[in-house]
């Protein structure tokens, strides 16, 4: 591979990537953490202000509301979403009549632009007159017709759910990319070695997917913690401000209360977070790979 | 004994294949029923069924919207930016999974550099750019949402081409060596082929992904002859009024296009994508 | 092959990229074949009428940045007073541009940062006030008396925005906000138009009790608070209002404690709808329209909306409770302005733009933009309008007419007077109580703090 490794050749192959993205992406992070340490609001001049946004944060209320509903959609959906749709690409996986039907239904919802999954989801979620409750009242279950949005706890787990169903579609088709990279020898070299299903999947299925995996984890994790659309329609980040996640938090921060620098604060620590969890999770993975991996 | 387990298990199959997919596709038939009734019944009585099928909300939004000029604008966005960046992208990742460097800090600091785009949430970004799109003079014009829609959508393409191209066999590129062939060649008719189901998969979520963007669209497009469909919701709110029946309408017209063209494509694409799978 | 195709689609994109970027230089009005046709046949007219104006050879441009995406669907009345604007004056030709508030909100501070303002810019009033404070406003003290805009209006409509005593913004729609209610639900529970708090409680309860919801609201639209406003306005806000600024006095006081203890009453005696919490402003105004509601706190721009509802000739109108603890007079309502329409300090420049401008603000106060206003869009205009109103055909337009015109007092609305930090805080505060989140005290300690941040 050392033959067209040449200078020109990467320079060629890198440049024109790395450009759009240090001025398009990079420059307006730099450019967003500088107002981080400033006062600005949106309008006028800024002053510094050093870290005073950065500690005031800590002792924000509401932004340490929004930090843990954020942590909590985290953790029911990272397993749900990983598991189920690791599910549902082995079942399209195989060829049967109306594959194609069920791979479109399957990946609909992830068409649909956030804001309408959230009109739509808001409709079926509203406590009183929405579809679910209304269901589960006429059929005499009323005790379980919950708060799913607008009460004081449960819209954690109401929008890991409805992200769930918004993003199960895509990270099956990622799967289901990855599952069709292995060549059919190898199941095939399995079964007459006498695997069953279940040595199947875990021996040669999953560690063949690492890469895979990996992708989905940090998809999945930084999706997350950028969940905005889906929460502003629900119930606005209410109420007053009880079911707010870092970043519709952020946003009512920047663009409702014209608080710009401070905005910026937690857009970093956002940032931060996000990318300390996901390079985290890629360096273990890589180093398990290292260690025990045959390539 | 074996028949009947197979037969059995084919219909379980089959249950929980159909479950999943009638389960998820519910909140879109019920969308569909919002769409035949007047705000008020939304509202008032959200489960009654409309006697007639009330075509106002469709009326409304087709008065409103230029759908064809709206559909025309955002497909030219999408065919130019996904171009684009699924072409430099893969360049980029070509370079970092397959090429040699002196020393191998420096594709892997590259890649994760490109990945850090994932993490960032776009709102961070709008200020930054708009004075940039300001001062360059592109503020307005479609090419000030392609190059900010390219940067964004680098980092997703950049994790999945990187970790596809790792799992590509040397053998296949080492190979054509001996034929003599240069580069360009070498990622057009080897590299390429073989990759065809990470194209299509970057290319339709980079596709998906400017469809729908809104933050971007929203802030840098002044002109609404210049609209794309994701900013139709806008067109039916006034500062006192929201017409969620219209809004509903609107967006079955635009979605049910983009579910035949998936439909359309994914089919297409499984061909090449048994194709590629397999290994020379 | 595959290069070619490269080297085309490039010089295509180059292409596109040139074309797009030059048509982003012409500026598309938001009604353009209309006004083109009507712009190219008046102008035929001028050289025969011979109007005389300054600068009437000159053609002038001036760019207005609207707050609604469909100017011709939700600001009607500026779309036909902008096109009869035209065909008065052929020679200024008005470029009108709009976004959803919040996006056009987000886009004017973008713009006012790097110097791209349009020329008349609609804003709401706290951020009209800190632009003006920044500099990128025009203050148009002067100007307006020059022009006599100031004599049309109603009021308590002029000094709609100032800063340090000198004027910036002319009122873009009248803010008069109370509570609207359905006579026939009224009637059906015995209970009759309240005046004092006292009386007001018990139509609440008194509907409770039927199992009809008193007043539908909907928490997701923090701004939907005004009636509460006007309530906060009974207990001496705008008397207090420079010694909270100073820091003299604090949030929490008595007076405004006594108010969210009101506010929590409702609260707990069952007021509010029970899924508030969930239901934006739109769709509360559906319940009520629905006549599933009894009363509904909102303001003159739902006119239109309520006559053409269903329940139109049964919708009336009250000011809201008055308070026997309260504090300064009580019969005071708020008949201000809402958004507020400003000049760019950039275009008040160039004084032939600059005069173009005033012509059209006299054009839009003055007697033809008024009877546009109130006439063929059914608005409540803000200057002074003496036309009949058929009070058959348009109950609720005329029942609000008389009202603004009555003898109670006219204040601000408190938002206005705020910064949107604080601003949104109190909204935020006043929802709390209601939503059962708040007590009183930790309401005023809420807006305390964050007042207490830009002291």
């Amino acid at each position: 591979m050392n033959w067209f490794s040449t200078k020109k050749a990467k320079a060629v192959f890198l440049t024109p990537a790395l450009l759009i993205y240090g001025i398009f992406l990079i420059f307006p992070i730099v450019v967003a953490a500088y107002y981080s340490f400033t006062d600005f609001s949106g309008i006028g001049k800024e002053n510094l202000v050093g870290l005073e946004n950065y500690t005031r944060m800590f002792g924000d209320r509401l932004f340490l509301i929004s930090l843990k509903n954020t942590a909590l959609v985290l953790l029911c959906s990272f397993f749900m979403i990983l598991i189920f749709s690791f599910f549902v690409a082995y079942l399209l996986n195989k060829s049967f009549v109306g594959n194609s039907v069920s791979k479109a239904m399957i990946f609909s919802p992830y068409v649909i632009a956030p804001i309408i999954v959230g009109i739509i989801w808001g409709f079926i979620l509203n406590p009183q007159f929405g579809l679910l409750n209304t269901i589960l009242r006429s059929i005499g279950f009323d005790n379980l017709a919950w708060e799913w949005i607008g009460g004081k706890s449960l819209t954690p787990v109401a929008i890991a759910i409805v992200f769930t169903w918004q993003v199960l579609g895509f990270h099956a088709t990622i799967f289901l990319a990855g599952m069709k990279t292995i060549s059919s020898d190898i199941y095939e070299a399995a079964s007459i070695d006498g695997a069953n299903r279940r040595q199947t999947i875990f021996l040669i299925t999953i560690p063949l997917l690492k890469e895979t995996i990996i992708m989905n984890v940090v998809l999945i994790i930084t999706g997350v913690f950028k969940i905005y659309e889906l929460v502003y329609q629900l119930t606005g980040g209410g109420p007053n401000h009880l079911s707010e996640v870092l970043i519709s938090y952020m946003y009512y921060t920047v663009f409702t209360s014209s608080r710009y620098g401070y905005g910026m604060a937690i857009a970093v620590f956002v940032l931060i977070l996000s990318i300390v969890f996901s390079f985290s999770y890629i360096q273990i993975s890589n180093k398990r790979n290292k260690r025990g991996a045959v390539s | 004994m074996n028949q009947k387990k197979s037969t059995l298990g084919k219909i379980v199959f089959y249950f929980i294949i159909i479950s999943i997919s009638v389960i998820i596709v519910i909140p879109f038939l019920w969308m569909i029923l919002l769409s035949f009734k007047t705000n008020n019944e939304i509202i008032n009585s959200p489960l009654s069924i409309p006697e007639l099928l009330n075509p106002e909300n469709y009326k409304k939004a087709l008065n409103t919207l230029d759908l064809l000029q709206m559909y025309g604008n955002t497909l030219f966005l999408v065919v130019i930016a996904v171009f684009f960046s699924t072409a430099f992208t893969f360049m980029s990742s070509f370079a970092i999974a397959k090429m040699s460097f002196k020393n191998n800090a420096i594709p892997n600091g590259i890649y994760l550099f490109l990945l850090l785009g994932l993490a960032v949430p776009v709102y961070i970004l709008l200020f930054p750019i708009y004075r940039i799109n300001l001062k360059s003079g592109i503020l307005g014009s479609y090419l000030g949402l392609i190059l900010p829609y390219i940067a964004v959508n680098i980092s997703f393409n950049t994790l999945l081409f990187v970790g596809f191209l790792k799992d590509f066999p040397s053998e296949l590129i080492e190979a054509p060596i001996m034929d003599g062939i240069n580069l360009i060649q070498l990622c057009t008719r080897v590299v390429i082929p073989v990759m065809k189901p990470t194209f299509v998969t970057v290319i339709l979520f980079n596709a998906i992904y400017i469809f729908n963007e809104f933050p971007f669209a929203s802030t840098f497009l002044n002109d609404t002859n210049k609209y794309t469909l994701s900013l139709m919701a806008s067109m039916f709110k006034g500062q006192y009024s929201m017409d969620y029946g219209a809004i509903i309408a609107a967006s079955i017209m635009i979605i049910i296009p983009e579910l035949v063209f998936y439909a359309f494509f994914q089919k297409y694409i499984i061909s090449g994508m048994t194709e590629g799978a397999i290994k020379g | 092959m595959k290069k070619k195709v490269m080297v085309f689609l490039l010089t295509a994109t180059m292409l596109a990229s040139v074309l797009a970027g030059c048509s982003s230089g012409e500026k598309d009005s938001g009604d353009t074949n209309k006004t083109d046709t009507e712009q190219r046949d008046t102008q035929k007219d001028t050289e025969d009428k011979e109007e005389v104006s300054k600068g009437e050879q000159e053609e002038v441009v001036i760019t207005i940045g609207e707050h609604v995406a469909n100017i011709e669907q939700q600001s009607p009345h500026v779309a036909l007073i902008v096109e009869k604007f035209q065909e008065t004056y052929p020679n200024i030709k008005i470029d009108i541009n709009g976004a959803e508030v919040e996006e056009h909100l987000t886009k004017m501070k973008l713009a006012a940062q790097n110097d791209n303002l349009p020329d008349i810019i609609w804003l709401e009033q706290p951020i009209a006030k800190e632009m003006a404070a920044a500099g990128y406003l025009y203050d148009m003290t002067d100007a307006l008396n020059e022009y006599g805009i100031n004599n049309y209006f109603l009021p308590g409509l002029v000094n709609s925005c100032t800063v340090d005593g000198k004027d910036y913004g002319l009122p873009s729609e009248i803010m008069m906000v109370g509570f609207f209610y359905n006579k026939s639900v009224f009637e059906e529970n015995n209970v009759e138009v309240p005046t004092t708090f006292e009386e007001f409680m018990s139509v609440i309860e008194t509907l409770k009790g039927n199992g009809a919801t008193p007043i539908a609201i909907g928490a997701k639209s923090n701004f939907s608070v005004w009636a509460f406003q006007s309530m906060l306005t009974r207990y001496g806000f705008f008397e207090k209002l420079d010694g909270l600024e100073s820091g003299e006095i604090s949030w929490v006081n008595d007076d405004f404690i006594k108010f969210f203890e009101k506010v929590e009453q409702m609260a707990q005696a069952g007021a509010f709808s029970e899924n508030a919490a969930t239901i934006d402003y739109f769709e509360a105004k559906e319940i009520f329209l629905g006549g599933n509601a009894a009363m509904f706190n909102s303001g003159a721009w739902d006119i239109a909306a309520f006559e053409e509802s269903d329940i139109a000739d049964q919708i009336g109108f009250f000011w809201g409770p008055t308070f026997t603890d309260g504090a300064g007079t009580q019969e005071q309502a708020i008949k201000t302005s809402g958004g507020v329409y400003t000049i760019s300090q950039k275009a008040s420049e160039d004084p032939v733009k600059l005069d173009a401008i005033m012509k059209f603000f006299e054009f839009y106060y003055g007697e033809t933009g008024t009877k546009i206003i109130a006439e063929d869009t059914k608005g409540l205009p803000t200057t002074s309008y003496d036309g009949a109103v058929d009070a058959q055909k348009n109950p609720v337009f005329s029942e609000m007419l008389i009202r603004l015109n009555d003898d109670w007092a006219s204040v601000k609305e408190p938002f206005s007077s705020l910064t949107t930090n604080v601003g949104n805080t109190l909204f935020d505060a006043i929802f709390g109580v209601i939503n059962g989140i708040y007590s009183p005290e930790e309401a005023c300690q809420v807006v305390e703090d964050a007042m207490a941040l830009e002291r």
